[in-house]
């Protein structure tokens, strides 16, 4: 029981911020972004190109930060491949979806979302093969929190944890303390409104392409750090970043935090009761659930 | 020029099956203006109801009510037609993107549900015992060109009843013998569940292939190799070796899947 409730939280916070780049898109350009999740790929395998480049580059980044499995090479992979991953977002606005919202509507964003996340899935199994990856080969072991009940905790696993809180507590602050965040508050409310109160709304709208795909980049590599690095992470998690977004309410940085949380421990509390199979089925549920009893989700509000 | 026009019947063929799930989407998309991002699920709930209603019984996943081959088929389409109307009712009031995204929610869980629930769908493997029903038995070849070659070179009668049953008839004794091994041969196919001993012809990343017996070959996964995780084939088996293998049964496009592990 509570090594599932630990896992989910793992999970959760891992969803949560693969979801907050989501809930932005999907609410200041109003479409259901189905090539977010791509980009938790983009970014776990760009952070895997850029550990080896580093390792190779300076030997001594190949060593690893005692007691994690994590080198100093991966680190600063991660930062790179957060700015790339958010940069290639903007980049397909600017090839895709920006051409699309000129002219079609919302429903052809829809199409052109599923047809980028096709292409983007099949380049990275193109270049890197169907295999599962994994950033080090090794075996980390998981410390014994109690014996009984049996509680398994990885340090990788903490500092999954850690670090994720501190992501989502530096974007609250500077939502909530910034000119900056204030800006991009307004526009995910009323994009209009926000361009004629002043906010330069292309300048933003790249700037919530940029945060939302180094979270999700940030996201995949975690995840990667957590299972292994495959080219259908995306394919898997579409689905649970979806109910985590929409559980929380669209256009709730809050909502999508917590919905993260209550879609991570949800699936791997259901562990307990069904087969592991049937986890999968668990995201869509509460997709069912959120739509029929709150359609505006947790903390979400109707919009007109 | 034979290759090239069977591949067009094939595209031909796949086509048309799209064009009838296409048919339906254009009459509710186009029509009703409601967007259904799942139709690969109902696609799928049609072939699952129809082998579920008319194969044969299996060991592995339920079913087996060998109903007559258009009963099933009627019956696999109110399967899939009932399971839409359960998701309509749920989906239906939805503002159009939440509809896009719990349809397609649909389609994922859909493929979820049916590689996990071995008992249901055969998981992975997929479901087994259903027989093409358009197909020619090789015995009697297309148009019975099979067959009566076999009388020409041997002399022989033959006759073959409903059920299958190949009875072969002929003063010459030579004659009865020879058309036996002809159609012994034709009819020489891998028994699923049969231990055979197989020479390895050659290891790729994913498995190896061994030939069971000459003309036929099947795939060794890297995963029914051995218990437990195989780091490389080579570690298991190398190419010339004779192994025993179990069949375990065909992969989706037809292919014979074997193990070492299962022996």
């Amino acid at each position: 029981m509570i090594q599932h409730l630990l896992d989910g939280i793992l999970v959760g916070s891992i969803l949560s911020l693969g979801a907050i780049g989501l809930t932005l898109v999907m609410h200041t350009l109003r479409f259901a972004n189905f090539s977010h999740a791509e980009l938790l790929s983009v970014g776990a395998y760009a952070a895997l190109v850029f550990d080896g480049l580093f390792g190779a580059i300076y030997s001594q980044l190949r060593s690893t930060i005692e007691p994690l499995s994590l080198t100093w090479s991966l680190i600063l992979a991660i930062l790179v491949a957060m700015i790339l991953t958010g940069l290639s977002a903007i980049l397909i606005d600017k090839l895709v979806f920006r051409r699309i919202r000129e002219k079609g509507d919302e429903l052809s964003m829809v199409f052109a979302s599923f047809g980028v996340a096709m292409v983007l899935r099949n380049l990275i199994s193109l270049f890197f093969g169907l295999k599962s990856q994994l950033f080090s080969n090794d075996i980390a072991f998981a410390i014994v929190i109690s014996r009984d009940p049996m509680i398994l905790v990885k340090p990788d696993q903490v500092f999954v944890l850690v670090a994720a809180l501190m992501v989502m507590l530096l974007f609250h602050l500077i939502l909530s303390r910034t000119t900056f965040g204030y800006a991009l508050q307004a526009v995910a409310e009323n994009p209009v409104l926000a361009q004629i109160s002043g906010v330069n709304l292309s300048r933003m709208l790249k700037m919530i392409w940029l945060i939302g795909g180094s979270l999700a980049a940030l996201s995949g590599i975690f995840y990667g750090l957590n299972n292994q690095i495959n080219p259908v992470i995306g394919r898997d998690l579409v689905l649970p970043i979806f109910a985590a977004t929409i559980a929380g309410g669209i256009g709730s940085v809050y909502g999508a935090v917590l919905g993260g949380f209550l879609v991570g421990i949800a699936s791997n509390l259901a562990l307990m009761i069904l087969p592991s199979g049937y986890s999968p089925a668990v995201p869509f549920l509460i997709i069912l659930g959120v739509l029929i009893l709150r359609p505006n989700g947790i903390l979400g509000e109707a919009r007109a | 020029m034979i290759g090239l026009i069977s591949y067009l019947v094939f595209f031909a063929t796949v086509a048309s099956i799209l064009t009838i799930a296409v048919l339906g989407l254009n009459l509710q998309w186009g029509n009703t203006g409601l967007f259904n991002g799942g139709v690969a699920a109902f696609f799928g709930a049609g072939a699952y109801g129809l082998i579920l209603l008319g194969g044969t019984e299996q060991a592995d996943h339920i079913g087996g009510f060998e109903l007559f081959y258009p009963v099933a088929l009627v019956g696999g389409i109110l399967l899939s037609g009932l399971i839409a109307w359960v998701v309509g009712i749920l989906t239906i009031r939805l503002r159009r993107d939440y509809l896009a995204i719990a349809t397609f929610g649909v389609a994922v869980a859909f493929e979820n549900l049916m590689r996990n629930a071995e008992w249901l769908s055969g998981g992975a493997k997929g479901m087994r015992g259903f027989e093409r029903p358009f197909e020619d038995s090789i015995v009697i070849g297309p148009g019975g060109k099979m067959i009566k070659s076999i009388v020409e070179r041997t002399g022989v009668k033959i006759n073959i009843s409903d059920d299958g049953l190949v009875s072969i008839a002929s003063g010459d004794h030579k004659a009865v013998d020879a058309a036996l091994e002809i159609v012994r041969d034709l009819t020489r196919t891998v028994e699923i569940g049969t231990v055979y001993d197989g020479i390895v012809k050659r290891v790729v990343d994913f498995g190896a292939f061994v030939e069971v017996f000459p003309g036929t070959e099947g795939l060794v996964h890297i995963s029914n190799l051995a218990e437990g995780r195989v780091r490389a084939v080579t570690d298991v088996v190398r190419e010339g070796d004779t192994v025993k293998v179990k069949a375990m049964g065909l992969d989706k496009r037809g292919k014979l899947q074997l193990s070492i592990k299962d022996v």
